[in-house]
């Protein structure tokens, strides 16, 4: 599993630390750490709390095309 | 649904404590063959217990302390440490006050389980001493 790095960036656009995203979805700021270096596979609940917490769609955040990998 | 952890802290606390039960059997296993098979009583019965139980526990506390899954969401490492730290310290206290011996004809005491409590609450302080400094470094 790649890094996510669409998530990273749009974290960082929005001017939010990795424990700010944490507090806003309810998670520790590891997981989200875990979530954008790759090593950890969220459910799509979290996925679309994350996706709602910084304004984008899920496919802006999670879809992969096929030479994403 | 268990509020304390998040989802990943959970999944992680589910693995490791599969392998900490696959651990508790192979100890079982190895004890029961080295006392039957060379009839070797290397601890007194509750020392014994103690070292089988602690030995998985602290595999588990380890490595889910260092992926960040041991300590829930609103808890910090610094007031969890210096509770376990209030806990070695009272173990290592009584066993120190108690004068009583660590190992006593050739197998470990009754009454090293007061010294082996108090080493194992101080390890797990240590790592929480560990984790305190790491995250407050990052941030």
């Amino acid at each position: 599993m790649g890094k996510n790095l669409k998530m990273k960036s749009v974290r960082v656009h929005k001017d939010m630390t990795q424990a700010d995203l944490a507090a806003r979805v309810g998670v520790t700021r590891q997981t989200i750490n875990a979530i954008e270096n790759g090593d950890y596979n969220p459910t799509i609940n979290l996925c679309i709390d994350i996706c709602r917490t910084l304004d984008v769609t899920l496919d802006d955040l999670f879809w992969k095309e096929e030479n994403d990998e | 649904m268990n509020k304390k952890y998040d989802e990943r802290q959970r999944w992680i606390n589910y693995r490791l404590s599969h392998h900490a039960l696959i651990i508790v059997f192979v100890l079982l296993l190895v004890n029961g063959l080295v006392r039957s098979s060379f009839e070797v009583t290397w601890a007194a019965p509750m020392a014994e217990t103690f070292v089988l139980i602690a030995l998985p526990t602290l595999y588990y506390i380890t490595r889910s302390l260092f992926q960040g899954a041991y300590v829930g969401r609103r808890e910090t490492y610094g007031k969890n440490g210096l509770a376990f730290a209030f806990i070695a310290l009272i173990f290592l206290g009584v066993f120190i006050a108690s004068g009583d011996a660590f190992i006593a004809d050739g197998q470990l005491a009754q009454d090293s389980v007061l010294l082996l409590a108090g080493i194992f609450f101080a390890y797990i302080t240590v790592l929480h001493g560990v984790k305190y400094f790491s995250e407050n470094k990052r941030v």
